[in-house]
């Protein structure tokens, strides 16, 4: 019993010491990453000199489809592919402990994200702050009854992510890394055919009430931006042969919005010949490439300026 | 109570520290709550059914070793009946209705269709019928003395590491150690620590993350090409090997920890030569049950060529039944048995290979052939393998491999990497010795080095283990 003892111990110091080695080194990367989505975009964006007057936060369908440039202020784009709201929330509460809260946020929001029952699992994406943003480390905590625990290695806050992250260090220190944070689609010539190929899977809302968790968050965004006096206009990119009924959660998501004096750009309902019609600017059926964003981007930035002049 | 949880890790450190603690006489009382617990930490009430089956097995077991001829042969058959009842009323009477309400459909009869039943089906259910049913064969052969303590043979159906997911045990291995006083050994506790670390990484860090990839692309199939569907069809089948004997691995280990030797469940494979080879390495405590009980009882090949092949066949298909109540499992038993068929009918076991290109080929042919059986273990239904099977022989969109998630894919490519290096240079020349063979140093590097790789690439909110759902 004494040398097994002896053995655990020995080996439970050994793995103490390599986990909070490894956590340093990674801290360290993690700090210095200023490309992709493993935090360098975030850290990028905290550590520009000067805050741009406007961001543009959501998932995939802004990440690819809104160009920076082709908005009359200086704006960068912090979308995170996959991400849903939780994940913004998070991020703007960061955003607002270390002072880089921009003018004027345009907020993609994705309907179908907010009816039914949804994951809040994308908050682990942020696990860098865990210990040092409450919020965050209050909705990680929250996952599960023994998520605590997990952090006692501080190597967890790289879980799942540590290849990326040494992707994005190298390409960060190689490159001298300068960007709207817009990444795009090249056009390719499979374009149609894929695009074509997606809609064989169109699954329609199973189900219509509004998941009251993910508004909370949204609320909790809003209200954080309304705190800062942050102006948010909601937008949504279109779908390519988009049909379905609107859902009851939908519009109330869209109800809600309204009563609290959000503008809300939902491009999913309006008929957009020029999208609709080409599949060869769609990547598939929910993303536009390089030459689509293009299209979306001007049209956003011309009714965003409808927005602010009617609200001016 | 997942293998993969913390929960587990608490309960395991809890029940081990006691189990050491107290005297021998007192032990099998500690594992049999201990088990109960486990067990109860699923669906509580699903327990009295385990009840029910141990009291019947139990008397049975007696009984039959007592009686002669034909009283004998009438309870064993009681026996069979109700385990076999059991299993049947839980885990196939919704398929029966099924089935019968189609038919009912097809033959445009205008009657009512009969009502599903909603519940829920008892985890591990078909593990532990077959755990018990061993115990009374192996009374009614004469093999195994019938288990006078009610407590020793309840411990023997329930014992936790195995309760839920095999390895589906035989009296004759497991029962005596039961009564053998075991006394702390470092270098066991050791080696099962060992195992056990090893079996979490194939489930959190290969089979997790490969799960990740492989549901992606199978539930979006229709949009998917072929080459992506068959690397899809790669990645399930090293998920579900590493899933499965992952689990097994930290069941061997759970028990190795107190002194307990279960049977080895898996033997590398994917490096068979032929689908009977494979046979012998996957799932053993399965294949070998299968074979004893039924392709032995059926006649096995003591009656001429083409009973052989029935019996094979008919082995293989109620072995795929045995999985889940689908057609699709079926399928997946009868080619199953068809290849051992063939392999049968050509020999194909006495090929000597003599070169290393000829015996890669051959573990390249049999691994796609196993690999053509999983669509049909994957595949929610019938319609979509035929549909996964269809996109993946069409020409057109073929050569285009979806990666969707760099990040997770990188990851599961190092996780697979790390798992066919070990297997290759370590299991493969020395197998599970691997484990007792190793020095301190060695030990201590492998649990250190692969708890680091759990926390660093570990799925940490992953699935449960595919085979409870059996």
């Amino acid at each position: 019993m004494r040398k097994f003892s002896i053995f655990i111990i020995v080996s439970l110091l050994i793995l103490f010491a390599f986990d909070r080695g490894l956590g340093y080194l990674f801290d360290s990367f993690y700090r210095q990453t200023k490309t992709g989505q493993t935090g360098g975009k975030i850290n990028y964006y905290l550590t520009l000199p000067k805050t741009p007057d406007w961001v543009v936060m959501g998932n995939s369908r802004a990440f690819y489809q809104i160009i920076p440039d082709s908005f009359a202020r200086p704006t960068y784009n912090l979308c995170h592919a996959g991400m849903h709201q939780i994940f913004q929330t998070g991020l703007l509460t960061q955003m607002e402990r270390e002072g880089k809260m921009p003018k004027l946020i345009l907020l993609h929001l994705e309907p179908e994200e907010f009816i039914g029952e949804q994951s809040n699992r994308d908050i682990q994406n942020l696990k860098f702050y865990h210990g040092k943003n409450e919020w965050i480390t209050r909705e990680l905590n929250a996952l599960s009854r023994y998520e605590q625990a997990k952090f006692f290695f501080a190597s967890y806050r790289y879980n799942g992510r540590v290849i990326s992250l040494l992707k994005n260090y190298l390409q960060t220190i190689r490159t001298n890394y300068a960007s709207n944070g817009y990444v795009a689609i090249e056009p390719s010539e499979t374009d149609s055919i894929t695009t074509i190929y997606s809609l064989q899977k169109i699954l329609p809302f199973t189900d219509e009430k509004l998941d009251q968790h993910q508004w909370e968050y949204l609320h909790e965004f809003l209200s954080t931006c309304r705190k800062n006096g942050v102006q948010v206009i909601c937008f949504t990119s279109p779908i390519y042969s988009y049909d379905q009924k609107k859902s009851e959660g939908v519009m109330e998501l869209e109800s809600r919005l309204k009563n609290m004096g959000i503008p809300y750009i939902n491009y999913l309902e309006k008929n957009i010949p020029v999208l609709q019609q080409r599949t060869s600017l769609w990547k598939d059926r929910h993303h536009l490439n390089h030459a689509g964003a293009q299209i979306e981007s001007r049209m956003l930035a011309h009714d965003v300026d409808s927005v602010l002049t009617l609200y001016h | 109570m997942l293998f993969n949880s913390i929960q587990f890790a608490l309960f395991f450190l809890v029940v081990t520290i006691v189990f050491f603690l107290i005297p021998h006489r007192f032990r099998w009382i500690h594992l049999l709550i201990a088990s109960c617990v486990f067990y109860c930490a699923f669906v509580p009430i699903y327990i009295l059914i385990l009840f029910f089956t141990i009291l019947i097995d139990y008397i049975a077991g007696i009984y039959i070793e007592d009686a002669q001829g034909a009283r004998r042969k009438l309870l064993l058959t009681i026996s069979l009946v109700s385990n076999l009842g059991v299993l049947a009323f839980f885990k196939y009477y919704n398929f029966f209705i099924e089935n019968v309400n189609a038919l009912i459909q097809t033959l445009g009869l205008q009657v009512h269709e009969v009502p599903y039943l909603n519940i829920l089906l008892p985890i591990g259910l078909s593990f532990h019928t077959f755990q018990a049913m061993s115990y009374v064969i192996e009374v009614y052969r004469g093999n195994q003395k019938a288990e006078r303590h009610l407590g020793l043979y309840s411990l023997y159906v329930l014992f936790y590491p195995q309760l839920v997911a095999g390895p589906i045990e035989r009296p004759q291995n497991v029962l005596h150690q039961f009564r053998e006083e075991k006394k702390f050994d470092s270098s066991e506790a050791i080696s099962g620590l060992q195992q056990m670390i090893w079996g979490l990484f194939k489930k959190v860090v290969v089979a997790d993350q490969l799960a990740i990839y492989v549901n992606s692309i199978y539930n979006n199939w229709e949009v998917n090409t072929g080459f992506t569907l068959l690397f899809a069809t790669y990645c399930f089948a090293f998920q579900i090997y590493c899933d499965f004997s992952g689990y097994s691995d930290i069941a061997l280990g759970a028990a190795r920890v107190m002194g307990y030797r279960l049977m080895t469940n898996f033997s590398l494979p994917y490096f068979s030569k032929s689908v009977t080879e494979f046979w012998r390495r996957w799932h053993i405590s399965l294949s070998s049950w299968l074979k004893d009980y039924l392709y032995i009882s059926l006649g096995g090949n003591r009656l001429g060529k083409w009973k052989t092949y029935r019996n094979l066949i008919l082995t293989m298909l109620l072995g795929g039944l045995w999985h889940g109540a689908s057609w699709n499992f079926v399928i997946w038993g009868f080619l199953n048995g068809i290849y051992l068929s063939i392999e049968k009918v050509f020999d194909i076991n006495k090929i000597r290979a003599s070169s290393l290109l000829f015996k890669c080929g051959q573990v390249f042919i049999t691994f796609h052939l196993i690999c053509l059986t999983w669509i049909f273990f994957r595949a929610n239904t019938f319609k979509q393998a035929i549909g996964i099977l269809g996109n993946m022989i069409q020409p057109l969109q073929f050569w285009n491999l979806r990666i969707q998630d760099t990040g997770i894919f990188a990851g599961m490519t190092f996780g697979f990497v790390i798992l066919i290096i070990f297997e290759f240079f370590f299991f493969r020349k020395k197998g599970e010795a691997i484990f007792t063979m190793s020095s301190p140093t060695w030990s201590a590097a492998w649990l250190v080095g692969f708890t680091l790789l759990i926390v660093l690439f570990g799925v940490s909110d992953g699935d449960q283990f595919i085979y409870f759902q059996f």
